[in-house]
């Protein structure tokens, strides 16, 4: 395990989207996401990448009624369902494919601090309830279950815990984070060495 | 995330438009807002009092120190590595791997075990791994010339020459000052709280601070190693003279782009300060007094400024003379006995170079301590934009027309006008940039092209359901996420956007650079390509020795009389 900051857990996960391809302003959502994991339930942050890196581009979304139904839970679609959820546009998201409820969870903790409030989120054989100071869950964490999500009473949580000495991550998840950040960087030539600051100078005074 | 600063003021604030415009941001000059000036009021109004606890350094200058002092209640410790450096491996750049000495800042007193622990980790830099008991890293190289000519001059018991320590300004130059979280370094939600922390980079600045003391320190045990019996110590005159150096390239851009809440912050307080002054009907004598006396010295600074670059070169003699001319003007035509004596300063200057409007600015806050200096606390934030995601389309479209309608003003169509991409590279994750129809990388650029974003937004708003949410909008333009946070923020941080595009090819990134500096406090801006600068810190404040007794805040413009 490797105690890290939550600023590096936040932009190595806002590189590792933009490297996967995501538009910066889901980027840094996934970015919240990570860091509201690794404060609450780090275990999810594994699952919050395998929906980062999921090959689905497209947020696949039909309403019924006050219902959206999602194809699948991806990183936009779950940053989709939360948004709408938050602003009253429905009552409740289904994702009709999961890979790990894990997963979706750090975007439901972010939202609930970004829009003060709080969710609760169900699947076959589970609940969680997620607002910015807590997140509980209960029953199993299956896979490919189907999942809904439904917005509580707002300003029902408690404050956010204030970390103040980082988070305590897995070594393999940070690994991975790693290597998918490098991805965001661009391999130097020698042309690109003259275009850094300070190139050029011999510095002798 | 709104600024709490009240607009109370009979005169408006500048118009954003006018202040985030690239060329006046590369004229900015620091002001008594600047964050350096913040910390030295405190570390002031705290009588802090540094202890050197250890000092195991060789006659040559090598080994490490530590020191430590208490601030708002709670202890710290500073501790500096140095070692010798090969001639080939000293450079200012990100992409060094060695320096003449090493720093950090650490959270509580330093005892041996985390000295172990900071030796073997502080001298590696970014390829150290650190904890959050460690606030901020730092490294910096001398200034051979300027160190060695104060080593020589104080061991044969002399001062240093006057017009050298001018030229210079400082024994060392940091190279990067690294804080919040990097390399497991503390979040800033660890000291945020804390009041001698709770402005912007007031930790990373007591870094500096810190260094430019060791620097002395440094140079004085040399010198007595050198020479026992007849070295002295630098006076005081001459140590507060002696600031410390710094190098700055382009990792300064993303982070104003990246932070709009926070850089609005800092540009309201300073805009409030500024219609606050103006709006005064009258000032005092002794307030008269010191406008005479900081606008003088604000003229002898600049005469003494001496930088290779030609263009900054030029644009400072005008401004010397433009100053000069002004001081003059004020005296002989009573401008200070008007109604309003601030404000007709203001407007007297208005049709002078924007290097002399801007430093007319700070040269008018300067006096007005009481109206300003609270402002100071208003500039941090604690937390950037958040969407909206009930808001409707309708009144996305009225926010983007009534506050981001600059950004059409740029022609994407033209190859020059996106011709720039902003990148980290892979050597050290230097930022870099790079010309997008000739070079690679394109496809990991930074996000930087806020102008491009939101003439995007602006096209897809237009022909949008005005009764939509932003969540149903977002759902179908997921890729305008960005954009919409910062248009739905617009009208709360009118000055948090730069209005300019900043991949096209006209784009200086000096310009950018040299606002951030100013905001820190920096002086004597030395540039030396569009791409970086060196400048100055510190010159002329207090140090360690009269940090309690000298007064902390007359040392704007900081000028060298030989003494």
């Amino acid at each position: 395990m490797t105690r890290v900051s939550l600023n590096e857990i936040e932009f190595c996960a806002r590189k590792a989207a933009g490297a996967i391809g995501w538009p910066f302003g889901i980027a840094e959502e996934i970015g919240r996401a990570a860091v509201w994991s690794a404060v609450q339930i780090p275990a999810a942050i594994s699952s919050l990448l395998d929906l980062t890196e999921s090959q689905h581009r497209q947020v696949d979304c039909t309403r019924k009624g006050r219902t959206a139904v999602f194809a699948r839970a991806t990183a936009p679609s779950a940053v989709a369902a939360f948004d709408l959820l938050a602003a009253g546009a429905c009552d409740k998201a289904v994702f009709r494919q999961v890979s790990s409820p894990l997963g979706l969870i750090g975007f439901g903790g972010s939202a609930s601090v970004a829009f003060d409030t709080a969710f609760r989120l169900r699947w076959a054989g589970g609940l969680g309830e997620v607002a910015a100071g807590h997140c509980r869950l209960s029953g199993e964490l299956g896979h490919d279950c189907q999942y809904a999500a439904e917005v509580a009473s707002p300003k029902c949580g408690d404050p956010p815990r204030v970390e103040i000495d980082g988070a305590v991550i897995n070594d393999a998840v940070w690994h991975r984070l790693q290597l998918l950040a490098a991805r965001t960087l661009v391999p130097a030539t020698s042309e690109s060495r003259e275009t850094g600051a300070g190139a050029g100078v011999v510095d002798r005074d | 995330m709104k600024s709490n600063v009240q607009h109370e003021c009979e005169v408006a604030l500048r118009p954003p438009g006018m202040v985030m415009n690239l060329s006046r941001m590369g004229a900015a000059h620091p002001t008594r807002l600047s964050f350096m000036r913040q910390l030295v009021r405190k570390l002031h109004a705290e009588n802090v009092e540094l202890k050197m606890e250890l000092w195991r350094i060789d006659r040559r200058g090598y080994g490490e120190a530590v020191y430590s002092f208490e601030l708002d209640g709670f202890r710290y410790g500073f501790c500096a590595f140095t070692s010798p450096l090969n001639p080939e491996d000293r450079t200012d750049r990100v992409i060094a791997t060695a320096w003449d000495a090493t720093f950090a800042l650490h959270d509580g007193s330093i005892y041996e075990a985390t000295l172990e622990r900071l030796r073997r980790n502080v001298p590696k830099q970014e390829e150290g791994r650190y904890r959050s008991t460690e606030l901020i890293i730092s490294r910096a190289n001398r200034s051979v010339r300027m160190f060695e000519h104060v080593v020589d001059r104080l061991s044969a018991g002399m001062q240093p020459d006057a017009a050298m320590v001018r030229r210079v300004g400082y024994l060392m130059r940091t190279t990067a000052v690294y804080g919040n979280g990097k390399f497991g370094l503390a979040d800033r939600r660890r000291i945020a709280g804390r009041k001698a922390f709770a402005g912007p980079f007031q930790a990373e600045l007591l870094t500096v601070w810190l260094i430019r003391v060791f620097s002395h320190d440094l140079a004085e045990h040399i010198a007595r190693c050198r020479n026992p019996q007849a070295a002295c110590p630098l006076e005081l005159p001459c140590r507060r003279a002696l600031g410390i150096g710094n190098a700055t390239g382009l990792g300064m851009a993303p982070f104003l782009v990246g932070h709009p809440a926070l850089i609005n912050n800092w540009v309201v307080a300073k805009e409030t300060a500024l219609a606050r002054v103006r709006a005064r009907k009258n000032a005092s004598t002794d307030e008269i007094g010191m406008f005479n006396s900081i606008i003088g010295r604000a003229v002898r600074h600049v005469q003494q400024l001496e930088v290779e670059d030609h263009i900054q070169s030029r644009r400072n003699g005008v401004l010397g003379n433009e100053i000069a001319r002004l001081e003059l003007d004020v005296k002989e035509n009573g401008i200070l006995c008007r109604n309003r004596p601030w404000d007709a300063v203001f407007q007297a200057s208005q049709t002078l170079s924007l290097e002399a409007q801007e430093l007319v600015v700070s040269v008018l806050l300067e006096p007005n301590a009481m109206l300003v200096d609270d402002l100071g606390n208003e500039m941090s934030c604690d937390r950037e934009y958040e969407i909206d995601p009930s808001m409707t389309v309708s009144e996305m479209r009225c926010r983007f027309r009534n506050h981001c309608e600059w950004a059409l003003a740029h022609d994407f169509t033209k190859p020059e006008s996106d011709e720039v991409f902003w990148y980290y590279s892979e050597e050290k994750l230097e930022p870099r940039i790079g010309n997008r129809h000739r070079e690679p990388g394109a496809d990991r650029e930074l996000t930087l092209d806020i102008a491009r974003q939101f003439q995007q937004l602006g096209r897809a708003l237009e022909g949008e359901n005005d009764g939509f949410t932003a969540a149903e909008f977002l759902l179908e333009h997921p890729e305008l996420r960005h954009a919409v946070r910062r248009v739905q923020n617009a009208p709360d941080h009118p000055y948090a956007e730069i209005r300019g595009n900043l991949i096209g090819s006209a784009m200086r990134p000096i310009d950018i650079l040299r606002y951030k500096l100013a905001f820190f406090g920096a002086t004597k801006f030395d540039p030396k390509s569009d791409l970086w600068t060196r400048i100055t810190m510190f010159q002329g404040a207090p140090v360690a020795a009269d940090i309690s007794s000298h007064d902390a805040d007359d040392w704007s413009f900081p000028v060298l009389t030989r003494q």
